[in-house]
């Protein structure tokens, strides 16, 4: 079988660098300019179907983040529906920085994405050691389970409580979950447990060593009284089915896949 | 020619999910069946590390209705390794489905980790067929099935040709070994935009190596002074005639309907995949009747 030649690689390297480079936005059209709208039409018809309501809040905006996600970043995930996960992750320290946005906007993008993301979780069961709780064992959760922590009152966005205006700062936590229904329900949680859920559930921390850096990070004392609100929330998890009991172990690279190149665990918090 | 399969044959639709739950009532109350609708056609990205009703409801589909595998992620044209894992995920979803071929296209859609989501042109030379052939040599090898190639809508060409493109194709298909899934609407919105013939573009496709059609609807885009395989409007009749035309030559294959945007109610997707049924049976009357009257000069 004849193989090309390197000449030849090398010559296709070079014009798909330079459409890549048109696309980006980098070099003039050159006759090619319509990739660049092909490809950004497909990029805001993916965010418009994933992000209605930050894409709303954007509105005339949106069309120039696209263009300047293209020119700094461009999507890295072959499969169209990450892309989203992408921008976000790429724009939200910029939102913080721009007095024109609200300062809310990163935080709805975020809370939208997890609730999409619990809507396509695969629901595989986690190897439980136990339905009860082990001190030295990380924590079962549903695997449709998502966390966002929140700065402000998304929530009532996305529900339709409060379908615009200004939403209220107010740090917490909301924990998204997936019925056999394949109905997504929303948990709000105060911000010191789900700053315990983060260490339970994206970092998969022993039960005792997530309690006590949670409760740390978020700057509570491991008192009966801190203590006693976690359980109680940990206890609200189980009866709704969330919380299974305790896993033999943290999840495996295996287990895990290859990652992609942004997963649901980067959107739990704010991009620093 | 086409592996053997007759299980998918006749007009098929693209699975979408704006008529997945109206599909899915229909499959399971028997008022839809094989006999109305033959086969879908699926992009398995859209379904691979998902969980929820979408994936429920297409495994219910696929557990009554043959199912084609078509995909838009391998990049084939590309320059970077292919992702071991979507190979593996791809082939175990080929198998469960079990999927006759596998299909993309001939196009890149990836630069250096940077993903474009769209399939742009590979510039026509000798050395970019051979690249794009070995790649789906090496595609063929880790699926463990036959796979099909779909000749792509183009706007403007990239780079200098040293072929055209019934040339080009039909190089990369026999150093591939591979089948064509041809794209007649691509095809026509080709002859339109830069004004060639349809009909001798398909004159010259080695019909022996068409295993699947697609036939799907386009729009001319004022803004850029094109016609734009949109996949948003229904199929027009040169469009038909193309896919007949082809047909005559080949006998039964799998067409699917495609329709990607401006997705209308699954009645009236249906009421379109039927006229198209009718065309495509007459083609094939003819194609056999033909058949016939060769076949005592053989």
């Amino acid at each position: 079988m004849r193989e090309p030649s390197v000449s030849g690689l090398a010559h296709l390297a070079a014009l798909q660098h330079s459409l890549l480079a048109i696309v980006a936005g980098h070099e003039g059209d050159c006759g090619l300019g319509i990739y660049r709208r092909l490809v950004h039409a497909n990029l805001l018809h993916a965010l418009n179907a994933q992000l209605p309501l930050t894409c709303a809040e954007l509105g005339p905006g949106l069309p120039r983040l696209v263009s300047d996600f293209c020119a700094e970043e461009l999507p890295r995930s072959p499969v169209l529906r990450d892309v989203a996960f992408e921008l976000v992750r790429w724009a939200e320290p910029r939102w913080r920085a721009d007095a024109l946005v609200p300062a809310w906007l990163g935080a709805l993008a975020r809370a939208e994405l997890l609730e999409f993301d619990c809507h396509t979780a695969v629901r595989e069961p986690p190897p439980l050691a136990s339905t009860t709780l082990d001190p030295l064992l990380p924590v079962a959760f549903d695997a449709t389970c998502r966390l966002a922590c929140l700065d402000h009152r998304v929530l009532d966005r996305l529900t339709g409580t409060l379908p615009a205006g200004e939403l209220r700062a107010e740090p917490h936590g909301v924990v998204f979950h997936r019925g056999l229904d394949n109905e997504v329900h929303s948990l709000p949680v105060s911000a010191t447990d789900a700053s315990v859920l983060v260490e339970l559930l994206v970092f998969e921390r022993p039960l005792a060593e997530g309690v006590r850096r949670g409760l740390a990070a978020a700057g509570a004392s491991l008192s009966e009284a801190s203590l006693g609100a976690v359980a109680r929330t940990l206890e609200e998890l189980f009866e709704r089915g969330i919380l299974l009991g305790s896993r033999e172990r943290a999840t495996t690279g295996e287990e895990a896949g290859a990652p992609w190149p942004v997963s649901w665990r980067d959107l739990v918090r704010p991009r620093p | 020619m086409p592996p053997a399969d007759r299980s998918r044959r006749g007009v098929g639709l693209g699975l979408r999910w704006e008529f997945l739950e109206d599909l899915v009532e229909r499959v399971a109350s028997g008022s839809l069946t094989v006999d109305e609708l033959p086969f879908i056609e699926v992009a398995p990205e859209n379904y691979l590390r998902r969980g929820g009703y979408v994936v429920e409801a297409f495994e219910f589909i696929a557990s009554r209705i043959p199912v084609l595998s078509h995909g838009l992620h391998l990049s084939l044209g590309g320059l970077e390794p292919f992702a071991p894992s979507y190979l593996a995920e791809l082939r175990r979803f080929l198998e469960r489905f079990d999927a006759p071929w596998h299909s993309d296209h001939l196009c890149f859609s990836s630069v250096d980790g940077r993903m474009l989501h769209e399939l742009l042109p590979m510039p026509r030379t000798e050395d970019a067929a051979l690249h794009v052939a070995a790649r789906i040599r090496e595609v063929r090898a880790r699926l463990g099935r036959p796979f099909a190639l779909e000749n792509i809508s183009w706007y403007r060409e990239l780079g200098e040709s040293e072929l055209d493109e019934p040339t080009f194709l039909a190089r990369v298909l026999e150093e591939a070994d591979c089948g064509l899934l041809l794209d007649v609407n691509n095809v026509q919105v080709n002859a339109k935009n830069h004004g060639f013939s349809a009909t001798e573009w398909l004159a010259r496709v080695e019909t022996q190596r068409v295993w699947q059609l697609h036939v799907a609807g386009h729009e001319h885009r004022a803004s850029e002074g094109l016609f734009v395989d949109t996949h948003g409007a229904p199929v027009e009749e040169p469009v038909v005639d193309l896919m007949c035309a082809t047909l005559l030559a080949t006998g039964p294959l799998p067409v699917v309907l495609e329709r990607d945007t401006s997705v209308p109610s699954l009645e009236e997707l249906l009421a379109e995949r039927s006229r198209l049924q009718r065309s495509y049976d007459e083609a094939i009357a003819e194609h056999a009747r033909r058949t016939a009257i060769e076949a005592p000069h053989a």
